[in-house]
């Protein structure tokens, strides 16, 4: 190892913290930074450690001169290709060359140890680079919304809006508002001959009891209307006709034979049955299961037994009008 | 810095950071994944990081990223000093810059990435103490002693040729 000066301090500084000095090494260290004292708060920058206070160096200070010689040329060599030397300190080092012709070969090898920088290049810069689009806003924003919307439809059933749903609401609100205000009002009560005198006997529909494995052509396409029947004919048991609207109400559950069809015609097998078989025969529980197909709803109709009448109870989404005992 | 502004970096440095990393640990896949992960780092701080520092703000989180990789896999080099009695010579040698490389890949890791960092990014030993979480000095001694051990090792090569 050559002899330190202000040239190659650096690496005699890291060494001294790393231990990689000899005793004498340490002590040329400790005697430079006493005669080159602005030094020190470098010398403390490799390493936070007290420095060491020693006897006086026996090193020879005529070794410690400045400038390039035999033992420190390779540093200039060194800074000569990093840029790191003065014009002077140049000058020096071309007049060390000049003495010794073999140190011209030795700058030269040194110049060689420069890469050159080779072209290579990075294929995938397309995937580096980031588009107008925010992604995290797509990527959670959309199904967010997606949600909300079908939420939101499914809420409201809009989805099947068009062709029930809403009326079969608006006929349980209205059962609904006639179940509170008629309460038990009996003085407007119709009579069963008075329900049978209003409907003729064609209309009315005799009570079959099917069994479960009754093939489609037993209820075939009578089921709507026999269900329409159904319901009428429970309506008109109810207490409220002079209240109620009778003919509206007749518009409105004529149209559950229509949701019907068209449960079947969506409904699974095992739900409701294909158009061959039936799961049920049953035309409430037909119907019931079939909204709660379409509408995703927990659905319930069925026929009630009030103390002396039968009425229709609807229980369809948040619509509670089931108070009524199943008969 | 603005996504158009990242999107140039990526066009100017993209090739230099994965040229750099591959250069050190000779493997092109991990050298891209490197690249990736960088570059997701760097937008992810694209608000904070100017476009005048991304270059080095690039480095410096490749380089680290490089580490812990290296670290991970229990390959960084625990020789401080590369050992010139392994050097050894081969006919196939006959490009100066094969030879250079192979004495390169000998140099200790800090060595290695200090030069590669200032003869391929010309950048300076402050821009390479940033980068590297080295102090000026440091940085110095490390690049001079890499040069010596280079230039031995061109040496013998060349006298051995």
């Amino acid at each position: 190892m050559s002899k330190i000066n202000r040239h190659n301090y650096e690496e005699f500084f890291l060494d001294y913290h790393e231990g990689n000095l000899t005793g004498q090494q340490k002590a040329m260290v400790i005697l430079f930074i006493e005669t080159n004292d602005d030094l020190l708060e470098e010398f403390y920058t490799f390493k936070n450690v007290p420095l060491e206070v020693t006897e006086a160096s026996t090193i020879e200070k005529s070794s410690l001169y400045s400038g390039p010689h035999h033992s420190n040329r390779e540093d200039y060599f060194v800074g000569w290709i990093e840029g790191d030397l003065t014009t002077e300190e140049k000058i020096q080092t071309q007049e060390l060359i000049n003495e010794n012709p073999v140190y011209a070969g030795e700058l030269d090898t040194f110049k060689k140890t420069k890469l050159i920088p080779e072209g290579l290049v990075f294929v995938g810069k397309g995937s580096l680079k980031k588009t107008g689009k925010v992604i995290p806003l797509l990527k959670y924003a959309l199904p967010a919304a997606a949600a909300i919307t079908l939420f939101v439809l499914l809420s409201n059933n809009s989805i099947h809006r068009d062709y029930y749903p809403s009326s079969l609401e608006l006929a349980e609100v209205q059962l609904f508002e006639l179940e509170k205000q008629i309460g038990d009002n009996t003085k407007t009560e119709h009579t069963k001959e008075q329900v049978i005198k209003d409907h003729p006997k064609e209309t009315r529909v005799k009570k079959e009891r099917r069994t479960p494995e009754a093939p489609i052509h037993a209820v075939d396409k009578r089921t709507p209307e026999l269900l329409a029947f159904d319901v009428k004919k429970a309506i008109q048991y109810l207490p409220a006709k002079p209240i109620i609207d009778f003919k509206e109400e007749v518009k409105v559950v004529e149209e559950i034979p229509t949701l019907l069809e068209k449960v079947t015609q969506l409904a699974d097998q095992k739900i409701l049955g294909t158009s061959e078989q039936k799961a049920t025969d049953q035309p409430l529980e037909l119907l019931a299961k079939g909204i709660e197909k379409v509408t995703g709803k927990e659905t319930e109709i069925s026929l009630a037994k009030s103390t002396s009448r039968k009425k229709i109870g609807f229980k369809f989404g948040k619509f509670e009008y089931s108070r009524s005992k199943r008969i | 810095m603005t996504r158009i502004e990242y999107n140039k970096a990526v066009d100017l440095h993209a090739d230099n950071l994965y040229r750099f990393i591959l250069k050190n640990i000779h493997d092109v896949e991990k050298s891209k994944d490197i690249v990736q992960d960088t570059f997701l780092k760097v937008w992810d701080k694209h608000q904070e990081v100017s476009a005048e520092k991304v270059k080095s703000y690039m480095f410096s989180t490749g380089y680290r990223t490089m580490i812990d990789l290296i670290r991970r896999e229990k390959k960084q080099s625990r020789i401080e000093e590369a050992d010139l009695n392994k050097l050894t010579t081969s006919d196939q040698y006959s490009d100066l810059q094969k030879i250079l490389h192979e004495a390169l890949d000998q140099l200790p890791e800090m060595q290695k990435a200090v030069v590669l960092l200032r003869d391929y990014e010309g950048y300076n030993y402050l821009e390479i103490g940033e980068i590297t979480g080295l102090t000026e000095s440091q940085v110095k001694v490390y690049i001079y002693r890499a040069r010596k051990f280079l230039q031995k090792y061109i040496g013998n090569i060349e006298v051995l040729i």
